[in-house]
């Protein structure tokens, strides 16, 4: 669950950390770690193809990143990510596993007889393969094939919607109050800081008392308590960038805060939200699980992969694959976000060895 | 140093007042203990629940902000945090539960930590041996399990081996018999049969980040200047790992340690219901889901604010202690 990401000493800025960033060190539920300086080596500027030049990660890389971002000399940049990524075997096995299981939410009901809200009051809590229940019923005689694709579909929508809203929300907030520095960011931290002391967990369980239980509810509820740390660490790298000669340049040439935000922040931090994206992912579907195993996020008449484990946790013995279903598809999610994550890291580090020749 | 020290208390006192306020008026406004109460046997009147409810200082009929003064003069004035719908006091309920929380997460967090710290120093010190790879691999591979899934498989186990012995070495539920074994040494052992699962359960999520951040801290340091220094002169690489990367290296893992705090509270969320801990946790989510106790919850709030922000107060002072580079103003 949630730790305070990115509470670390803010004397720490983004590229202090100058070599190695930290080796994948963090394990996807701890958060976002300190941000490593988002500059890709074909962005540069670089001519000629631009080699992964490890040195050229803080501090120095940066005043030439943000020159108007024109069309790179060398690769794209998006090929260049992509042609990383695909020589990553974990992110390749990572992205083909996310592809199954979306494939399988979207799709996986064709062909079942039953529907995921079909009660069969003639087989109440078969195991798999009778009566052609391809997983087995629940006691109340939910063919459980159906369910999964159902609860998958739900779970992977709360997670993408806190996965996308989340780090947007964050960068917004935490690059507007930076930029515009005094007492509206004295304020706006002070005012994270308190939703951090909040425990959020409480919260979206108390709010979530009041709604029917659906899994949009949930992911909104989520995403409203749980942007806070993200947009603590934006604001923290987007103070540091605001300090740096050529934005000063750009406010004395007299360029807008909203331009300076956008062309001259947002693309520093860049690479570091499409990883927390994914990150952010991976903590929703965790959350989710949890909140609807304690009974207090998503609730029936809707189905997710949490509620299922939860609902079967009380009788693992008797019905031992109503467990074992959700848990291994819930199991395959997590480590393919993972994988993906990873994958995704590692190409958006300059300093890690991934660039290779691309 | 004092002055730096006060100022952050003063600030996060402020910060857990404001966010305790809040959720006590979003508590009132969404939970309500009526329908659950209208529904014993006998049947009351609703203007007996109502009455009942009263009496506990719960008026259910008040304004938010007349419950909200009353509320909050009964803390400021007596600590007194108020009483349920069933009229049982708030602050002893909370305090026996903490006792049955503390048992468990005091340990499970003594033994993630021991644990995550001499498997991340064994890690680092044989990189890309077997042994690391076992290790860091084991290490990435829990922290994609969720507590629930982990929770419920360690469960699993223990009724596996309990089969396998043909008698119960290990209780699966419950933090202690109904009625304990007489003697000091068969309560002993009662209680260690039922801390066993959930404490390995919760070691095994927990020691997992400490493991990783500890190997890659120590992998940093180990090649440093200062503990090459130490070999040259003539220390074996034994010592001079202990004595000069490793102490470097865990200035960053205290502190995160120190941030792990609120996390260990809600972590006995899921442990707790899990194994039938009648824990904090417990309490405080049946207070959400049954009794929709506004007090309860709120003292869960503001437990757990005050657990963060004494995390976090430690986690700074932490780094200004030992790291001379953090100027404190």
């Amino acid at each position: 669950m949630q730790h305070g990401p990115g509470r670390r000493h803010e004397q720490h800025g983004p590229g202090e950390r100058g070599g190695r960033g930290r080796q994948g060190g963090e394990g996807p539920t701890t958060g976002p770690g300190p941000v490593r300086t988002p500059s890709l080596p074909g962005a540069t500027g670089g001519v000629g193809g631009g080699l992964a030049t490890p040195g050229a990660a803080a501090g120095a890389g940066f005043a030439r990143i943000t020159t108007p971002v024109r069309a790179p000399v060398g690769t794209p940049r998006m090929r260049l990510v992509t042609r990383r990524l695909a020589r990553n075997p974990g992110a390749v096995l990572g992205g083909v596993m996310l592809a199954a299981v979306v494939l399988f939410a979207l799709a996986g009901n064709a062909g079942n007889p039953y529907a995921y809200d079909q009660q069969d009051l003639l087989n109440l809590g078969s195991p798999p393969g009778t009566a052609g229940h391809r997983l087995g019923t629940d006691a109340g005689g939910f063919d459980l094939w159906a369910m999964l694709v159902r609860g998958t579909g739900r779970s992977l929508l709360v997670a993408l919607v806190v996965g996308l809203v989340t780090p947007l929300l964050a960068a917004v907030y935490g690059t507007a109050i930076a930029v515009r520095g005094g007492t509206v960011e004295r304020v706006g931290v002070w005012v994270l800081d308190m939703m951090l002391v909040l425990p959020s967990f409480l919260v979206v369980a108390v709010l979530m008392g009041s709604t029917g239980g659906g899994a949009l509810h949930l992911a909104l509820a989520l995403t409203a308590f749980g942007w806070a740390g993200l947009a603590r660490v934006v604001r923290a790298s987007a103070a540091s960038l605001r300090e740096r000669d050529y934005v000063r340049a750009a406010r004395y040439l007299g360029v807008s805060d909203r331009e300076i935000v956008l062309r001259h922040i947002v693309p520093n931090l860049g690479s570091y939200l499409v990883v927390t994206v994914v990150l952010t992912t991976f903590g929703a579907i965790v959350a989710e699980t949890t909140l609807s195993f304690l009974g207090v996020g998503v609730r029936p008449p809707d189905v997710s992969l949490g509620r299922l484990i939860g609902d079967s946790a009380s009788q693992l013995a008797a019905y031992p694959w109503l467990f074992w279903g959700p848990t291994i598809t819930l199991q395959w999610l997590t480590i393919a976000l993972a994988l993906v994550g990873d994958g995704v890291r590692d190409t958006l580090d300059p300093t890690s060895g991934s660039g290779g020749r691309a | 140093m004092i002055r730096y020290l006060t100022a952050r208390v003063a600030s996060y006192a402020l910060m857990v007042f404001v966010a305790t306020s809040l959720s006590y008026v979003a508590a009132v406004s969404f939970l309500d203990p009526r329908p659950r109460l209208l529904l014993r046997t006998p049947r009351p009147t609703p203007e007996a629940v109502t009455a009942q409810l009263t009496a506990n200082g719960l008026d259910p009929d008040a304004g938010v902000l007349e419950r909200y003064a009353r509320w909050l003069a009964g803390v400021v004035f007596r600590f007194d945090w108020g009483l349920g719908p069933d009229g049982t006091r708030v602050n002893d309920e909370f305090f026996a539960r903490a006792l049955v929380s503390g048992r468990l997460v005091l340990l499970a967090t003594l033994a993630s930590i021991v644990v995550g710290v001499a498997l991340g120093v064994y890690a680092a010190s044989r990189q890309y041996s077997w042994g690391d790879r076992v290790v860091t691999g084991a290490s990435y591979l829990v922290s994609t399990i969720p507590a629930v899934v982990l929770c419920l498989g360690v469960q699993l186990a223990g009724i596996a081996v309990n089969e396998r012995a043909g008698r119960r070495l290990v209780h699966v539920s419950g933090a202690s018999s109904p009625t304990p074994p007489a003697g000091a040494w068969g309560g002993l052992v009662d209680v260690a049969q039922h801390l066993a699962l959930p404490t390995i359960a919760l070691t095994l999520l927990g020691h997992a980040g400490y493991q990783l951040l500890q190997r890659s801290l120590l992998l940093d340091t180990i090649g440093a200047d200062h503990v090459r220094a130490a070999r040259a002169r003539g220390l074996t690489r034994g010592q001079a790992v202990r004595r000069h990367a490793v102490r470097t290296s865990f200035i960053p893992v205290a502190q995160g340690i120190a941030f792990a705090i609120p996390a260990i509270f809600t972590g006995t969320f899921v442990v707790e219901q899990v194994f039938a801990w009648q824990g904090l946790g417990v309490y405080t989510l049946s207070a959400i889901t049954a009794t929709q106790d506004v007090n309860a919850v709120v003292a869960g709030v503001a437990f757990g604010g005050v657990t963060f922000a004494v995390g976090a107060i430690l986690a700074d002072l932490s780094v200004a202690l030992v790291d001379p580079r953090v100027r404190v103003h």
